[in-house]
């Protein structure tokens, strides 16, 4: 897979498919899309990204490790949840500015999540099998 | 102490107590004042404290001999690591133990009953790297924490009984429950937890165990506090069963034998600590004993024998741990001479001694009148067992005293070095014997008008409130009391040759660690069965059960539903394509020989079912499963990657082929039939209409796939967000057992 078409190509697809995620991910509330699908859409990017160079490569440009994504995620869905919990609502409900609300910090959280595991468990196995 | 943060935190661990001592005397209006905050009012939780006469005897208690402890324990584990945590786990215990004593509400009560269970746990384990203390820890936390889950089963009932979970409710319905059929199993699984918690026999033995504490937690939870959570759960509960026969009879004998055993038990241990933990069980078993009787003798007895026990038991262990400190030592033949180097200590041992074994005018003398008078009122059986059991326990008492501090040191004798620079040392034991006089000569009208009056009045339904009196004249209880000490007396001077007698007898006998020990192996034994049955670690083996367990389940449903419903055979063209195809890529993964076609084949079937979401106009589902199933193409093509050697599919047996054919139709034909029973039926449109009615005014969105994800369902997709980052946490730990594995099993080899 050391093509050289393969691997320019897999950089620029990347890029348009993190880009492609964030929109999905922004549009979710009213036309297809959401955190889950779009944060499938920026792993199977990632993927790409690692077939076409190593585990390392894709790890150095995420900054962060996985894992700390995904806690981050899960932080950040939560925090959501509780947020209404100051305005005397109910845990999780909807709080709106707008036409950003907390739902759309859920669903951030969400995307996150997704990313960080998958991700994590999907540089874990090629690494282990190299 | 050099670090300044750690000594604010003692500072405030220490004062904290003290001011929740004080805020509970400045609050403390006698009968009682309430304190109600709602928490889980569905299921009748509520966050209810209540302070009357019972509640604020054992509140004081904890917090006041609680503020000694943390006295003593700045002093005593000095030389520790990890001081800080210490403290922080006996605030914490403290406030779960007060938390139990105040609980209004009977689910409240046994929330703080299990919290006291672990910070225990953490208290008795403290000093972890030996093997003893977390085995023991470990052994008080299983026994008391399966009283407490039977104790649960029968609050439950009980509640379920009244009607209320409020205890204040259920003490004014009183003895009205005991026509109820479930009268009698609530009694017996509370009467569960109340006697693990308090140690009566059968389950007595962890109370020793637990010595392998630091001995300011043995001072505190296993003389004063937590072993008495099981007495005051039986004397709140009281005026519920007091009139039933079966609770008279079971709290007597398992209260009187433990009583006397564990007395026989303490006369032969030769270490000081245990020998109290075991006259602790003792005065548990009085306790209980005094508590079935339920008279208000009886009563009176018991509450001033919680008091008294609790200020001359945490005196006396505190003693023994300043010898432990000033000697290394426990064992009392180690022990003498030590009157030299532990003056004030000796004092304290002298007066706490003193109130055990009963000397007038203690508060333990007084105790013990009282105990006589109640036992006399039922006959001489029980009343001879106590004598007995009060008698060891002077033995024991001069015992302490003499052994210790009133031989002559002599070379044998362990060397002993000054510690009571440190007034943290014996400022507490002081204090407490102090108490242990004052009290039953100066303050005995005021005990009687904070304590006795008010609590009696809860626990009895006739309250004839005994003025209590330190000298009665010439009677029969005092009489008694003379009668144990010279037997006690007669005890400790016969204690060399009735020592290895009693030894002898009891050897034969089954011990308690044993049978426990014996338990647990069984209970690991099966865990062990179990696991190697189920989790074979097979992929095939688990999807085959899995399967199995399915087909099970669909094929009872299914042989009951016929004759079949008529089936609209309204097909498009589109349908027709679909499944031809889907069949087709069945058959060719079944039928593949190479590994490749096998995966791709499956794939295909993925993505058909991508097709089969979007003609039924399901965007948001086709989209993810397309997703999905990219993903897994892109997992399968990194392990292809690797896997050359295996790239032709494994041929099975004919007869393993026959078995997962066979289910697989099964499986397959099981599912049509459902599906086909399932579309017959009119679809309710109830739930659907209602999402798409509310979406955008309830959700602010148009997409009603997302807007219940993220809005109406939110709380399901939180937890499935948890749950992915738990698979891949999962994920990686299989992974790093695996190469753990492969260290163990091929070691590197030695270089030549």
């Amino acid at each position: 897979m050391s093509s050289i078409i393969f691997r320019t190509s897999a950089h620029i697809v990347t890029v348009l498919m993190l880009v492609f995620s964030v929109y999905l991910l922004l549009r979710g509330h009213n036309n297809p899309g959401g955190g889950f699908i779009a944060g499938l859409i920026a792993v199977i990017a990632f993927a790409l990204l690692m077939l076409a160079e190593t585990p390392d490569y894709v790890r150095e440009r995420l900054i962060y490790p996985p894992p700390a994504f995904a806690g981050s995620g899960v932080l950040i869905a939560l925090f959501a949840g509780l947020l209404p919990l100051f305005f005397g609502q109910p845990f999780l409900s909807g709080l709106w500015l707008g036409k950003i609300g907390s739902p759309l910090l859920f669903d951030v959280g969400v995307y996150l999540a997704v990313i960080g595991s998958v991700l994590m468990i999907l540089l874990n196995v090629e690494e282990e099998l190299s | 102490m050099h670090n300044p943060t750690l000594k604010l935190w003692l500072a405030f661990c220490a004062l904290l107590p003290l001011g929740i001592f004080l805020l509970i005397s400045a609050s403390y209006k006698p009968p009682e004042s309430l304190l109600y905050w709602p928490w889980i009012p569905s299921l009748g939780i509520d966050f209810s404290l209540r302070l009357d006469g019972l509640s604020v005897l054992f509140a004081s208690l904890i917090s006041g001999v609680g503020f000694l402890v943390q006295l003593y324990a700045i002093a005593y584990m000095k030389p520790y690591k990890g001081r800080g945590a210490f403290h922080l786990y006996l605030t914490l215990f403290m406030l779960a133990m007060l938390g139990l004593v105040l609980a209004d509400n009977l689910l409240l009560l046994f929330v703080f009953w299990e919290l006291t269970t672990l910070t225990s746990y953490l208290l008795i384990g403290f000093n972890h790297e030996q093997e003893k203390s977390r085995k023991n820890a470990l052994q008080a936390m299983l026994v008391t924490g399966s009283g407490g889950l039977a104790m649960l089963a029968g609050l439950i009932i009980l509640g379920e009984m009244a009607g209320t979970y409020s205890l204040s409710a259920i003490i004014t319905q009183g003895a009205s429950l005991s026509q109820h059929p479930w009268f009698t199993p609530s009694l017996l699984l509370i009467l569960l937890g109340a006697f693990t918690k308090s140690a009566q026999f059968p389950f007595h033995f962890w109370l020793p165990g637990a010595m392998a504490a630091p001995t300011p937690v043995s001072a505190y939870l296993h003389s004063s506090t937590m072993v008495k959570a099981g007495v005051y759960l039986l004397a709140r509960l009281l005026p519920v069963y007091g009139d039933s026969t079966l609770w008279f009879t079971l709290l007597c004998s398992a209260g009187a034998f433990t009583a006397l055993w564990c007395a026989l038990q303490a006369y032969r241990q030769t270490d000081l600590k245990l020998m109290l933990a075991f006259s602790t069980n003792v005065i548990l078993g009085q306790l209980v004993m005094l508590i079935g009787i339920g008279s208000s003798y009886a009563i009176t007895a018991a509450l001033l024998l919680i008091a008294a026990h609790s200020f001359y038991k945490a005196g006396l262990f505190m003693v023994v741990g300043n010898i432990d400190k000033a000697t290394g030592t426990r064992e009392y033949h180690e022990l003498a001479g030590l009157r030299a180097v532990l003056a004030i200590s000796f004092t304290a041992a002298l007066v706490t001694a003193a109130s055990k074994a009963g000397l007038p005018p203690s508060f333990g003398f007084l105790s013990k009148e009282y105990l006589y008078k109640a036992g006399l009122e039922f006959g001489w059986l029980l009343s001879g067992t106590m004598l007995l059991a009060n008698a060891i326990m002077v033995a024991l008492a001069l015992l302490i005293v003499i052994k210790p501090f009133l031989r002559p040191h002599h070379a044998k004798a362990a060397p002993m070095k000054a510690v009571e620079h440190n007034q943290l040392l014996w400022l507490p034991p002081i204090v407490l014997a102090l108490l242990s006089i004052i009290v039953p000569l100066a303050l005995l009208n005021w005990y009687q008008g904070l304590v006795i009056d008010p609590a009696a009045e809860v626990m009895l339904s006739t309250p004839q409130v005994k003025t209590v009196k330190l000298w009665e004249g010439l009677n029969l209880p005092l009489l008694l009391s003379a009668l144990t000490l010279l037997l006690g007396i007669l005890l400790y001077v016969g204690y060399p040759r009735l020592k290895p007698r009693l030894d002898q007898l009891m050897s034969g006998l089954p011990s308690g660690p044993a049978v426990y020990q014996y338990l647990l192996d069984a209970v690991v034994k099966l865990a062990n069965w179990q696991t190697r049955l189920l989790q074979h670690g097979q992929l095939t083996q688990y999807s085959l059960q899995f399967f199995l367990v399915l087909l099970a389940f669909l094929s009872t449903v299914l042989w009951q539903i016929h004759p079949l419903p008529p089936i609209d055979w309204d097909l498009k063209y589109y349908d027709i394509f679909l499944a031809v195809f889907l069949v087709i890529a069945a058959v060719v993964v079944v039928k593949a020989r190479t590994l490749l076609l096998a995966v791709a084949a499956l794939g295909t079937i993925g993505f058909l079912t991508t097709l089969v979401f979007l003609v039924y106009s399901a965007p948001d589902v086709a989209k993810t499963q397309l997703l999905v199933e990219t993903l897994l193409v892109v997992f399968i093509a990194i392990v292809l990657r690797h896997l050359s050697a295996a790239n032709t599919v494994p041929r099975h047996s004919a007869v393993r082929r026959l078995v997962h054919a066979c289910v697989a139709a099964g499986i397959g034909i099981s599912i049509t039939l459902a599906l086909w029973i399932i579309t017959a039926e009119p679809m309710n449109q109830a739930i659907s209409e209602f999402y798409a009615q509310t979406s955008v005014s309830g959700g602010k969105g148009r997409n009603i796939v997302n807007v219940i994800l993220v809005d109406f369902r939110a709380f399901d997709t939180l937890g499935e967000a948890v749950v992915v980052v738990i698979a891949a946490l999962a994920t990686i730990a299989i992974l790093a057992g695996k190469r753990i594995n492969q260290m163990v099993s091929e070691p590197p080899k030695e270089p030549r």
